[in-house]
């Protein structure tokens, strides 16, 4: 297609889901179990009425947090998910490739079973699902073979090491006190989310992006494959190295605050290529917007409707397949054409 | 050739057939045929004399009915309460089973009757020869004509007029206490008021609850109120779903009832609920089984809730109720302290249950 088209049409859908973004995040707000009428809701943001106490505590204390950690969750694993796949070639690959997810899962069980904090949930969440993807990329080394293919079949094998780890910790937790919290947390929650949390992970998310804006033209280079990228002279190993660290980074914080919710890192990036091509200039920003109102949306719908929240995974994975057969019917009457996309 | 491979199998299992045949002839067994809370009927032993309590309504009573040397074993989460072995010490020799245990564990521990929680789990026991009845904590489709079942299930099965006297005298106070309580409400002119129950007994916050068909559902509807449960799709409703339904009184039970009550008392948004502003929200007290479980204490958790909720009309002497009951059904002595604790949700010693 031609490249003024895609600019145009990125252009034009940047501008729009920017304006979506906005309006999903103030239903956000105004949406859930509880009901807060539009004016209502307005009295209680912005007056100190305290007939409102309730209402505003609901919005500023449940809603606005969640909402930003959905946002932000939205966005990290939107971009990890276009990363790894753009970087392996693959488009199939989910920001799980190297075991980040699973890695995190079994931080977080160890952490539940050992009774710590929320807080030190995370962090073990966070720094096992980095070590997973450590050992993933030292068994890779193992083979002396610097091809993506043995770096797959590693996150293949450690993924599955973790998986079984991550089995024998629930079946040797108690029923009463931890097994529950380890299958709620594995199914994807926002409903921990405070700003603290989210400070933290909008510093992380915030850099990541800036990186990932910087080196846009290096990551477009990696895409093209070893000898394209060297014959435009970048260090391809660096860069490589370097968009794997991040991806996986975003991946790790995300999970480790909500837990694992699955179909965002595959469902967006395949949206986002499909209006704006490959170059990661137009599909970048994209991925940020498309990411964070998705998220969003999947957490309206998992808190408004039911007595109880419903697991995100099970709401992405709902609308995940649905959009991803959509996507496949139509990437299949264009793929004839354009065998990019 | 064949033969002679099959001749000593063949005469190994005559043996073992004159054998048996042998050894039950001397012994003849009662048998009777029982339905459990979910309508299946089963013909089973009668005064079986290894029984396990997986359902975790059963060990109370049992206990309390002086059954307690027929119990084999109970599911974990009923033993592992620091009261139950100070109320009563022999459980300390009783197999602690899980939720859900194999068919080769009962019939390895020679367990003749195994109560079981759910109806899928007794009917694989059964299905596996192993006796099994299905005592719910749940009625379907609500727990109205159930809560005299498991006494008059434990007449059935156990003969001795003791027990028949142990279970009439409880069935007895159970009916008084409810009538006591909803006759004296009856003469006062209350407006209904919207209870939500905080379950407690797993570590899983204030937004989690019974629904239509529990005990508690049965026990507050009783006391006048509107169980919140009763109307919820989940037994685990969002914060949300709670501020919205603005209870007017929130109870608290389970070994976790201290840590939701402080949870309710200091976090937002339930700090802006009525209840919590008005300052109802109660604890139900735990002691060998929590008290709004179907045991030995279940008239005192009438009376309990009745002081609590409406102290302008009820004054009774829970203190003394417990320490009465307790010596009476598990033979122990309280001290005033031990009492306190119970009634407050802690341990023996004043401290945490979790």
């Amino acid at each position: 297609m031609n490249e003024k088209v895609l600019k145009r049409r990125t252009i034009i859908s940047f501008i729009i889901s920017i304006a979506v973004f906005a309006i999903i995040f103030a239903l956000a707000l105004m949406l859930g179990r509880y009901k807060i009428g539009i004016g209502d809701f307005f009295k209680a943001v912005f007056t100190d009425d305290s007939s409102l106490d309730t209402q505003r505590s609901i919005i500023t204390n449940l809603r606005f947090p969640r909402t930003i950690m959905a946002a932000f969750v939205g966005i990290g694993l939107s971009l990890s998910g276009l990363l790894y796949q753009e970087t392996f070639r693959n488009k199939l690959v989910s920001p799980d490739l190297l075991g980040v997810s699973t890695g995190a899962s079994v931080g977080a069980a160890l952490a539940i079973v050992l009774g710590l904090s929320s807080a030190l949930i995370s962090v073990f969440a966070f720094v096992i699902g980095l070590l997973t993807v450590f050992a993933t990329v030292l068994i890779s080394k193992l083979f002396r073979n610097g091809s993506s293919t043995i770096l797959l079949l590693s996150g293949i094998i450690v993924g599955g090491f973790m998986s079984a780890i991550l089995s024998m910790i629930k079946y040797f937790s108690s029923d009463i006190t931890t097994l529950a919290s380890i299958t709620y947390w594995l199914m994807g929650s926002f409903e921990s989310a405070d700003m603290n949390r989210n400070y933290i992970l909008m510093g992380v998310v915030v850099v990541c992006v800036i990186v990932l804006l910087l080196i846009s033209h290096p990551i477009n280079l990696v895409n093209q494959g070893k000898a394209e990228a060297q014959t435009k002279g970048i260090n391809y190993n660096f860069y490589r190295g370097l968009i794997i660290v991040l991806s996986t980074v975003l991946t790790a914080i995300s999970v480790c605050f909500c837990g694992t919710i699955s179909w965002i890192g595959l469902v967006i990036p395949h949206i986002v290529r499909l209006l704006a091509g490959r170059d990661a200039k137009r599909t970048i920003p994209l991925c940020i917007t498309f990411g964070g109102t998705f998220t969003i949306l999947v957490d309206i719908l998992s808190r408004t409707f039911t007595d109880s929240e419903i697991p995100l995974s099970a709401v992405t994975g709902l609308i995940g397949t649905l959009i991803f057969v959509v996507i496949l019917i139509v990437k299949r009457s264009k793929l004839n054409e354009h065998k990019d996309i | 050739m064949l033969k002679s491979k099959f001749l000593p199998f063949l005469v190994a299992v005559t043996s073992l057939g004159v054998i048996t045949g042998c050894s039950n002839k001397g012994e003849t067994q009662e048998t009777i045929s029982v339905t459990d809370m979910v309508g299946t009927t089963i013909t089973i032993n009668k005064n079986p004399k290894k029984v396990a309590c997986v359902s975790r309504t059963t060990y109370d009573l049992l206990v309390a009915y002086g059954l307690g040397d027929k119990i084999d074993g109970a599911y974990k989460g009923t033993l592992n309460n620091d009261w139950v072995p100070l109320i009563y010490p022999e459980s300390k020799n009783h197999y602690v089973y899980e939720y859900q245990n194999s068919s080769e564990l009962f019939l390895s521990r020679g367990v003749d009757l195994v109560f079981a929680p759910e109806k899928y789990i007794a009917d694989d026991l059964n299905a596996h020869g192993v006796p099994a009845l299905c005592v719910s904590l749940y009625g379907n489709p609500t727990f109205d004509n159930y809560v005299t079942f498991l006494s008059q299930l434990v007449t059935k099965i156990w003969d001795g007029d003791d027990i028949k006297a142990k279970a009439a005298v409880w069935e007895n106070k159970v009916t008084t206490a409810i009538s006591e309580v909803t006759t004296e409400l009856a003469k006062h002119d209350i407006t209904k008021k919207k209870v939500f129950y905080v379950r407690g007994d797993k570590d899983k916050g204030v937004g989690y609850t019974d629904n239509q068909g529990s005990f508690t559902e049965y026990a507050y509807r009783s006391l006048g109120f509107d169980f919140i449960g009763a109307s919820l799709t989940t037994n685990k409703p969002s914060q949300e779903e709670i501020v919205a339904q603005n209870p007017d009184i929130f109870v608290c039970g389970g070994q976790y009832q201290n840590k939701n009550i402080n949870a309710l008392k200091t976090e937002e948004p339930y700090t802006n609920l009525d209840a919590v502003k008005n300052n109802k929200v109660y604890n139900i007290p735990i002691g060998f089984t929590a008290f709004e479980q179907l045991s030995a204490m279940t008239p005192i958790f009438f009376y309990d809730q009745a002081n609590k909720i409406y102290p302008e009309y009820f004054s009774y002497d829970i203190s003394n109720m417990v320490k009465t009951t307790i010596k009476e059904y598990f033979g122990t002595d309280l001290t005033d302290d031990q009492v306190s604790y119970m009634l407050n949700g802690l341990n023996p010693q004043g401290g945490s249950l979790y």
